[in-house]
């Protein structure tokens, strides 16, 4: 009877006792790191190699939709990602088409600025324009009409439509990186390589598996398996511990909530045909 | 990031987690706070944008623009009982423009191109010969009705069986992703909390 107890306690533990565990297994490795084993997924690499094999000075466009709630994963992969292009000499073209996204690109640019790229000559900013998908599709058909105000400057004066760029890379926990595909990618031949947060991986990876996408770097894993391609560590990679940490004690929650389940479950051997049930 | 404003956002990290402990009035604050903070930062955006888009074009002597202006103010009219009907225009012209582009992109970038590359799949790995299984496995569950008195109607039992597990292994795998997703969140905070405010972390 205890022991029938012991495993219905266990299919009812507090809420706040999971969360005090989780919040002391997620801060242990931040203290004391311990470096567990990180391997490079085939979408990362591609990624990495796609920009690395550009030739240095490629024009390539960063159109975010990074917000305050998706910054824990987007932040990590879009600062590894552009301190990678700054480090191959491209050219880049940021594009804010979230309303949120306009202050992470003030940072992005000062990122740049400090590393001696000059605004308009090998670095530029988009205004962020309302429109999500219709703004897509209007890029995919004239850019330089639908940002007719944007003032003239060597870097975007040397573009004329979206073929221009060597690759689009876009970021997004939403459906950017579909409008992408959709307006810019499959009708363009664009290349196109997705930063997303985790939860919408498997909703994007067939496309990574037609070509559709040359790359995908997925949530906070995703930018620290970048940033160990990049020999640049950062956020991501010191977050991982406590990921991998966070992760293995859900994971055992969860076994032992149906180890519980299915032991509750047995049949007492007081009941049966004949017994008092 | 001043102090001020460091301290602040580190009140609201920690007030809004203390949902974790139970609902709370200091928690429904906060939510409200940021809710509030949001659409403000959604109005100022949107505004700028109209502004830029529209407004300025159209006194520049575009006056094309003055029908998405007018458009837009007719969403405003279902604020009033009486001219809530009016609002079903501009509503049917956005319904109809959306409906138009997921239409052509379901048809082919999601349907045809993903079709193609499945067929066109080279069985040179196990993960490619997974994929095409899998595809099969869950075609065959949706797809197809069978007599499980016939051999084939068996073997598309079976078929669609697979494809209950494999359905089942990805949204497993959604899970996972939104797991790793919402600690990554926790991680974050949690980092500008011990390393940007209290200083305690490298």
């Amino acid at each position: 009877m205890a022991q029938d107890s012991l495993f219905v306690k266990l299919q009812n533990v507090d809420k706040r006792i999971i969360y005090t565990l989780l919040f002391l297994i997620l801060i242990y490795p931040m203290f004391n790191p311990i470096g567990l084993p990180l391997p490079i997924t085939r979408e990362v690499q591609s990624s990495f190699d796609f920009i690395e094999n550009l030739p240095s000075g490629s024009i390539i466009m960063f159109a975010s939709a990074n917000a305050p709630g998706t910054m824990a994963e987007l932040e990590p992969q879009s600062v590894a990602v552009i301190s990678h292009m700054l480090d191959k000499g491209h050219r880049i073209v940021f594009n804010p088409y979230a309303p949120e996204t306009a202050r992470f690109i003030d940072a992005y640019m000062e990122i740049c600025i400090a590393r001696g790229y000059q605004e308009g000559v090998n670095v530029m900013r988009l205004p962020f324009l309302a429109g999500a998908e219709t703004l897509y599709a209007a890029m995919g058909q004239d850019i330089k009409s639908v940002y007719d105000m944007v003032p003239s400057s060597p870097l975007w004066d040397s573009i004329r439509s979206v073929r221009d760029f060597a690759v689009w890379i876009d970021i997004t926990g939403g459906e950017g990186q579909r409008w992408a595909m959709a307006h810019i990618g499959d009708v363009h031949n664009v290349p196109i390589v997705s930063l997303i947060t985790a939860v919408i991986l498997a909703v994007v990876q067939p496309y990574y598996t037609s070509g559709q996408f040359v790359g995908i770097v997925s949530g906070l894993s995703g930018a620290a398996e970048y940033e160990v391609l990049a020999r640049a560590p950062g956020k991501g990679a010191a977050g991982m511990d406590a990921q991998s940490l966070g992760h293995l004690l859900i994971i055992g929650f969860i076994a032992l909530g149906n180890i519980a389940f299915f032991a509750s479950r047995r049949p007492s051997r007081s009941s049966g045909p004949g017994g008092d049930n | 990031m001043g102090n001020i404003q460091l301290w602040l956002a580190a009140v609201c990290t920690i007030a809004i987690y203390s949902f974790l402990y139970g609902d709370n009035l200091v928690f429904r604050f906060f939510e409200n706070l940021f809710v509030g903070l949001g659409a403000a930062h959604m109005f100022v955006m949107g505004y700028e944008s109209i502004l830029t888009r529209a407004w300025k074009p159209m006194l520049a002597g575009q006056y094309w623009w003055a029908g998405s202006i007018v458009l837009g103010f007719l969403l405003l009219a279902r604020l009033i009982p009486a001219t809530r009907w009016v609002s079903r225009i501009p509503l049917g012209f956005m319904m109809g423009v959306a409906a138009a582009f997921t239409a052509r992109r379901a048809i082919n970038t999601e349907f045809w191109v993903q079709m193609r590359s499945t067929m066109n799949i080279r069985l040179n790995s196990i993960q490619n010969v997974l994929y095409l299984v899998a595809v099969i496995a869950v075609l065959s569950y949706f797809l197809f009705t069978y007599n499980p008195d016939k051999p084939w109607g068996r073997a598309l039992g079976a078929a669609g069986k697979i494809g209950q597990y494999v359905m089942m292994i990805a949204f497993g795998a959604s899970l996972g992703n939104t797991i790793m997703a919402r600690l990554s969140l926790v991680i974050g905070r949690m980092e500008f909390l011990f390393r940007d405010v209290f200083g305690v972390l490298q």
